[in-house]
């Protein structure tokens, strides 16, 4: 049997694929707010990156959070 | 090659809608990575982060070089472009990327064409909702091999 370590990448790609997965309900609690995942969940939000990153920080110094921006749920022409 | 699942997301007037994301990693001014989940957007000229992702990183923001962007709305953007070492997967490049000159901007967060297209391709892969980025042969504009990870 071949054990593989996860790494933080791994961690990270995890909480990406997590986060496209709960778009919906994370729009409604966190409509143009900043959030900070780890380990898929939301461990800081914020009005800033800097305030979300913090946050997540605090619970989790060993870890490098994955962060988002959630814009409003209105169409998107950039 | 590295692939990124698109993210179906509630807008008011049409409900669910799949938008193409990627998660990317900018190396901070003490040489860390910071994650941060972005609209692929083929439309925009450049990168465009909000202010405070720019103050997280450490950049002095006001010292990057001055611009002014116009959208679809026919709005303008101020930024300031800054030189980041940007992280894609397993690759490692050198690209210019704005950050909003205002604290109160919510622009979404894009990833655009400058630094970026001509260094990988890019398919949208829409019928499979997802985006891959395949680095190109030519390899144009990245770091040397030292800075692949």
């Amino acid at each position: 049997m071949v054990l593989k370590i996860k790494t933080e990448e791994d961690r990270i790609n995890e909480d990406f694929l997590w986060l496209g997965r709960n778009m919906p309900s994370l729009q409604k609690d966190y409509e143009e707010r900043w959030i900070a995942i780890v380990d898929k969940s939301v461990v800081g939000s914020g009005m800033d990156a800097k305030e979300a990153y913090i946050k997540a920080k605090q619970k989790f110094p060993d870890k490098e959070p994955l962060l988002n921006f959630i814009p409003k749920k209105r169409l998107m022409v950039l | 090659m590295k692939c990124f699942d698109w993210n179906v997301e509630e807008s008011e007037q049409l409900g669910a809608v799949l938008r193409p994301v990627a998660e990317i990693a900018i190396k901070d001014t003490n040489g860390n990575w910071k994650y941060i989940s972005t609209y692929v957007d083929s439309g925009a000229d450049i990168s465009v982060f909000q202010r405070s992702f720019g103050e997280l990183l450490g950049f002095d923001i006001e010292r990057g070089e001055y611009a002014k962007f116009g959208g679809a709305g026919g709005g303008e953007v101020e930024v300031y472009i800054h030189k980041v070492t940007l992280k894609l997967g397993e690759d490692a490049l050198a690209a210019k990327v704005a950050f909003c000159k205002k604290h109160e901007s919510k622009t979404p967060n894009v990833l655009g064409r400058l630094d970026l297209f001509d260094k990988f391709e890019i398919h949208f892969r829409n019928l499979d909702e997802e985006t891959c980025f395949i680095l190109t042969k030519t390899n144009k504009g990245a770091l040397n091999p030292k800075e692949r990870i």
